[in-house]
């Protein structure tokens, strides 16, 4: 992975969070974070939220915004890289990786004013973050594949199955409303 | 090291790399004692309360 484009990051640890701090410089420059916050454990390891934001002034961060600076590629090496950190400090963690716009559409910002008539039979800014990252994921694969494992849990899940949260291993064809990270133990 | 919103707004201007560490700086002192993705996490931490089940991994 050191051949990939990436930004320059800043740690810094807070309670149960880790935090890299780094300058998205596109057409803007943008202080983004990426930060790991311990929300669960699994089979007796930890699991860590991954969760990824501009910092706006005054220190508010958002994790809606669509910055569109041109470099989307290069956030997306950098925020994987902080990953590579990130199991330097937690060996062992599992790390959990969901969109800002996967939840109930109801509660997206836009759906009381949304005309867009592309949003008829379901609203087309929903999942496009997991979306984005699963298919990042998907074009890397190979590669990324020899360091981590990868699981997925399938979209179109439904409360009435046995095990509505079941993930199951990534699969590069498959449609994910979120996704699993930890390292491969064999490797 | 305080940056009033005026001088927020310069910094951004300017884009220069030490502008920008400041702001780097700033933004690393304004948000560590917060916690960044209060939502988020919530809607996490719900998720796994249901009892997330895991393929085997070893």
């Amino acid at each position: 992975m050191q051949n990939i484009d990436q930004y320059p990051l800043v740690k810094d640890a807070e309670g149960d969070s880790l935090r890299w701090y780094f300058i998205s410089q596109g057409e803007r420059s943008i202080i983004k974070v990426v930060d790991y916050s311990l929300i669960s454990s699994v089979e007796g390891r930890p699991v860590y939220n991954l969760a990824f934001g501009d910092i706006e002034e005054g220190g508010f961060v958002n994790d809606r915004s669509r910055s569109n600076n041109g470099d989307i590629y290069k956030i997306f090496n950098t925020i994987l890289f902080t990953t590579t950190l990130f199991f330097d400090h937690v060996p062992d963690a599992l790390v959990f990786v969901s969109g800002s716009d996967s939840q109930e559409v109801s509660e997206l910002p836009c759906r009381n004013t949304c005309r867009d008539k592309r949003c008829k039979s379901a609203c087309r800014l929903l999942h496009q973050r997991i979306n984005a990252y699963s298919g990042f994921v998907r074009r890397n694969y190979t590669a990324l594949a020899t360091k981590y494992l990868f699981l997925g849990w399938p979209k179109g899940k439904v409360l009435d199955e046995i095990n509505p949260y079941a993930f199951e291993p990534f699969s590069p064809q498959g449609d994910y409303q979120a996704l699993m990270v930890l390292q491969d133990a064999k490797r | 090291m305080a940056l009033d919103k005026k001088s927020w707004a310069r910094a951004e201007g300017k884009e220069t790399d030490e502008a920008l560490q400041q702001k780097l700086r700033l933004a690393i002192e304004q948000t560590r004692d917060k916690e960044l993705f209060p939502r988020k996490v919530a809607e996490a931490k719900a998720f796994f309360a249901h009892g997330v089940v895991l393929p085997p991994t070893k």
